[in-house]
């Protein structure tokens, strides 16, 4: 056992189109160490997400092994796969994906009405991890009345308020400006840095990926440096 | 849990919730407006008994069967009494809020005890050949007082040689059970015989209590049998049988209301079908996410039911909500005559739930089973 908290070992990720196979994932191998802020580069359909999906048990692996904080996602059937994300995994993606009726405390609470925690005690969580992304003064707002900077705060918040050992960000700037990019970015590295959260992120932009540890790049089913 | 996310599924399009909840709400209405009316034709036999046959001309409900038929049914074995009614009034179902007057055997009230009199009204009534006795109902309804003077068309030929006839009122009658039915005029059959040039001799509908219930079958068969193949060939059968067989002369009510309530359903269930897949459709991204957060297939599949539940139960409510508030107002409109016979009946609201339940998952399934196997995957792959 190693003392990664992601392996991935020889993992292939084929997908059938029509007659055609295409290889996204090939023999790959990946280790993330706890505490790590890795970003995942690579040209578009390198098949980032793909990847990022299987190491969020999203999805499960044509071949090889994909082991998260000691299980083997790669064995778990959908349903022992989505309980498990409700523990140990937060997603935040590029479109932010917040529920539009809901304001921003449901929103971040939604996580947590999987769990046995009482009303007052979700409410103790959802206030921590707003204070954490400094909105609690827009708890009571719904997503349409918030910026796209503060909804993608809000999705921050809802990965983190079930307090996941990994977090998950699929472009999560790419769909912001510079300045709020950074102010996102500045966020996850704290999360990192003061919170012990380990980061998966993919980026398109060179500069969001100098906010992380390490970069790698992923080209033909392959892992660079 | 489910109740935020099921709100939350509900107020994403207010609108068309609304709608649907309405559109549910009217067909409910008409189910239990329907199934209310529907007990005014069969709520008069509620008060009927089983040991009361009623012998009939088999080919026409207002035709007409010689006294001999009568005289024949009274001597059975196992008839302990039998009295007659002759329906004098020619457009019965013209006048029918007029007030149909039909002429009785002495002993009418003696052998038929759903119709009730006095016997201060009765002697009047015996005591003036001519007198009638009026539906308590009727004589509200048209302010009939005693001496008051009846005048009706007949298809019997009176004295005078004229087909018009008239009477006095000497008193009143009740019903019990089905008071909507005291809309009828009841004359001497003696005299109105007597009088008559034409159709002397016959009667309309005969009346026999017989000694207990279980016989009313066989005697029932007995008589058909008899006349079976002749002119006077009749149609013999417990009251509320009869009854329900002289609806069917009018149509056939309940099938029509059938029909209507199978389009019905049909609609909701389209409605209801079609909000729900559309409310699946748009919301792929919110239940990719929410699978993605830890919610299960199940969970999700769950929801869309009873997101569809209680759309349709809302409706359900609403709608059978306003009919009890409905009939009210019919009855009064209706001046008595649908008093206690309009009413929503446990069994029509345990139907109507019944079916909500039943269109509930008919017209959620597919929906359901789109959100329990939508892949977060490929919910999310962009482009
Ligand atoms: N469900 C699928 N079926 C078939 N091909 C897929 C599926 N999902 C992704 N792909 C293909 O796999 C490749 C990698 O996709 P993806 O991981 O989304 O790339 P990236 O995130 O790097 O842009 C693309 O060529 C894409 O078209
Ligand atoms: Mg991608």
């Amino acid at each position: 056992m190693s003392d990664s908290l992601v392996s991935v070992n020889a993992v292939n990720k084929i997908y059938q189109r029509g007659g055609e196979k295409l290889v996204v994932l090939d023999d790959l191998n990946l280790e993330v160490p706890k505490g790590d802020f890795l970003a995942l580069m690579g040209p578009s359909g390198s098949g980032k997400t793909t990847l990022l999906n299987l190491i969020g048990g999203l999805d499960t692996p044509t071949s090889g092994s994909v082991e998260v904080d000691n299980a083997r996602l790669d064995t778990l059937n959908s349903r022992a796969l989505s309980r498990w994300r409700a523990s140990h995994v937060g997603f935040i993606f590029q479109f932010y994906n917040l529920l539009p009726v809901l304001t921003a405390f449901r929103n971040v609470e939604l996580p947590l009405l999987l769990t046995k925690l009482s009303s007052s005690q979700r409410k103790e969580h959802v206030e921590t991890a707003l204070n954490i992304v400094s909105l609690v003064d827009r708890a009571s707002h719904k997503p349409n009345e918030l910026s796209g900077g503060q909804q993608q705060r809000v999705a921050i918040a809802r990965a983190l308020v079930s307090d996941p050992d990994i977090l998950i960000c699929d472009e999560p700037t790419g769909d912001l400006d510079r300045e709020t990019s950074t102010e996102i970015l500045n966020l996850l590295q704290v999360l990192n840095r003061d919170h012990g959260k380990t980061i998966l992120m993919v980026t398109h932009d060179p500069m969001a990926a100098e906010f992380a540890k390490r970069i790698l790049h992923l080209d033909k089913g392959k892992l660079s440096n | 849990m489910y109740w935020v996310l099921i709100k939350a599924g509900l107020l994403r399009k207010k609108i068309r919730t609304v709608l649907t909840v309405l559109s549910i709400a009217t067909a409910f209405l008409l189910f239990g407006m329907l199934h209310s009316m529907s007990a005014v034709f069969t709520g008069q036999m509620k008060g009927m008994s089983a040991d009361i046959i009623m012998v009939m001309p088999r080919y026409n409900i207002f035709g007409t069967q010689p006294y001999t038929t009568f005289e024949y049914v009274k001597s059975l074995e196992g008839v302990e009494k039998a009295s007659h009614m002759t329906i004098l009034t020619s457009d019965m179902l013209g006048s029918m809020f007029d007030g149909v007057v039909f002429a009785v055997d002495e002993n009418y009230f003696d052998v038929y005890k759903r119709f009730q009199v006095t016997d201060e009204h009765r002697e009047a009534m015996r005591l003036r050949p001519d007198g009638v006795l009026v539906g308590r109902l009727l004589a509200e309804q048209k302010a009939f007082k005693i001496g008051d003077k009846v005048r009706i068309k007949s298809h019997s030929m009176n004295e005078d040689g004229s087909y018009n006839w008239e009477f006095e009122v000497v008193g009143f009658y009740t019903v019990q059970v089905y008071t909507g039915d005291e809309i009828g005029i009841i004359a001497n059959y003696k005299y109105v015989d007597d009088s008559r040039v034409s159709m002397k001799g016959t009667t309309s509908y005969i009346i026999a209590k017989v000694l207990s219930p279980e016989l009313a079958d066989g005697i029932s068969t007995k008589i058909d049998e008899n006349f079976k193949n002749s002119d006077r060939a009749t149609r013999t059968g417990p009251e509320n049988q009869m009854a329900m067989e002289m609806i069917g002369q009018f149509g056939d009510i309940e099938l029509v209301i059938n029909l209507i309530l199978s389009a019905v359903f049909f609609t909701i269930l389209l409605v209801t079908g079609n909000t729900m897949s559309q409310a699946v459709r748009e919301r792929t991204a919110d239940l990719a996410v929410l699978k993605s957060i830890g919610y299960g297939d199940i969970q999700l599949f769950i929801m869309v039911m009873l997101e569809s539940f209680i759309i349709i139960f809302t409706g359900l409510i609403l709608g059978l909500g306003l009919t009890l508030l409905a009939i009210p107002l019919i009855v009064a409109a209706s001046q008595g005559m649908a008093e206690d016979g309009i009413f929503l009946s446990t069994s029509s609201i345990l139907l109507a739930f019944t079916i909500g339940v039943f269109v509930s998952l008919v017209s959620s399934f597919m929906p359901a089973r789109k959100a329990l196997k939508l892949k977060v995957v490929d919910a999310l792959a962009k482009g």
